[in-house]
């Protein structure tokens, strides 16, 4: 669990008025995800590897990757979804009255 | 909240000064697709620089809302709501094309106040000329204080009375493009976070920050009204 503990001290660092018990319920957090069922250890090793991954980032550590265009390699590809043309006027106004 | 806050614009203007049709949206997949499909190829092969020729929109999207589920969780701080906003415009054709996109942090520290909420504009990007002309839109169309007004706009509907924060991008190598970029933001009116101020948790300051208070964000909606 030393990747834990690297979050531990990463956002015990980095976020402010966390209190002493932040790095715990991350922790717990990290193992509320595992899988009870999950089929091997190496699966779970391997979600895990890929969530403190994402833990360890800030918000603008993100932006600095992506705007360096070095964030792509840590997300999964998405599949190209269907660009079917659509309707200017069925395009759903954002807070506009229905 | 102000007469002129809570309103989405629906015009758009062109450096000739006509104005075009335009409607902001919540993105979904398929109109996500259609920038995929439409825009960001001009992006990636624009021979001009371009911040954003690598960002994978849906990508940025779900890794945004992850961490501000985890940080909400975690109890760092209230999760943000993360959200891809769209503006389009309307081709000859009848048929909606997306002209530019923003990604939002609703909820987010101001970055002057880190006790009073904000939203953090994390992400934005204009069609090129190339697309929209391809499109059959005016090439020159006026796009950047129009998004940054969706942000504007969006906190003033939370109710952070038009609150906005943002980090102009920097390139390690176009000190040229991070020149034009900062003297941009600085153009249409945002301000410059001061030296001495931290910009947010785990990250220096590196004077690359900007934000609109309620008075800033209340004179540049303000210029806006005429396209509303």
């Amino acid at each position: 669990m030393s990747a834990i503990t690297h979050v531990r001290n990463q956002h015990a660092a980095l976020t402010p008025g966390s209190g002493d018990d932040l790095g715990e319920r991350l922790a717990a957090l990290a193992a509320d995800l595992f899988s009870a069922d999950a089929a091997t250890r190496a699966v779970e090793r391997a979600f895990l590897e890929r969530l403190l991954r994402v833990l360890a980032l800030t918000p603008h550590e993100v932006h600095d990757l992506a705007v360096a265009g070095r964030l792509s390699a840590m997300l999964p590809p998405d599949p190209p979804g269907s660009a079917a043309p659509v309707r200017f006027a069925d395009i759903p106004g954002w807070r506009e009255p229905k | 909240m102000t007469a002129t806050a809570g309103r989405f614009l629906r015009h758009a203007e062109t450096a000739r000064k006509t104005q075009l049709s335009i409607r902001i949206a919540e993105a979904t997949p398929q109109t996500l697709a259609l920038w995929d499909a439409h825009v960001q190829p001009h992006i990636r092969n624009a021979r001009e620089f371009r911040f954003d020729r690598k960002w994978q929109w849906a990508g940025l999207l779900k890794f945004h809302q992850v961490q501000e589920t985890i940080i909400g969780l975690a109890g760092a701080r209230r999760a943000a709501d993360v959200r891809l906003l769209q503006a389009f415009a309307e081709r000859a054709d009848g048929t909606a094309f997306p002209v530019g996109q923003v990604l939002l942090a609703c909820g987010f520290p101001f970055i002057r106040d880190w006790d009073i909420p904000s939203v953090f504009l994390w992400y934005l990007a204009a069609a090129p000329r190339q697309a929209l002309h391809a499109a059959g839109l005016p090439p020159d169309l006026k796009l950047m204080r129009p998004l940054v007004d969706i942000a504007v706009q969006e906190s003033y509907a939370n109710g952070f009375e038009g609150r906005v924060g943002l980090h102009a991008a920097r390139s390690r190598w176009n000190l040229a493009a991070n020149r034009d970029l900062y003297n941009r933001y600085r153009h249409i009116g945002l301000a410059p976070l001061p030296g001495g101020l931290r910009a947010s948790v785990g990250r220096r300051n590196d004077r690359r920050y900007f934000y609109l208070d309620a008075p800033l964000a209340l004179d540049f909606a303000r210029r806006l009204d005429y396209l509303r």
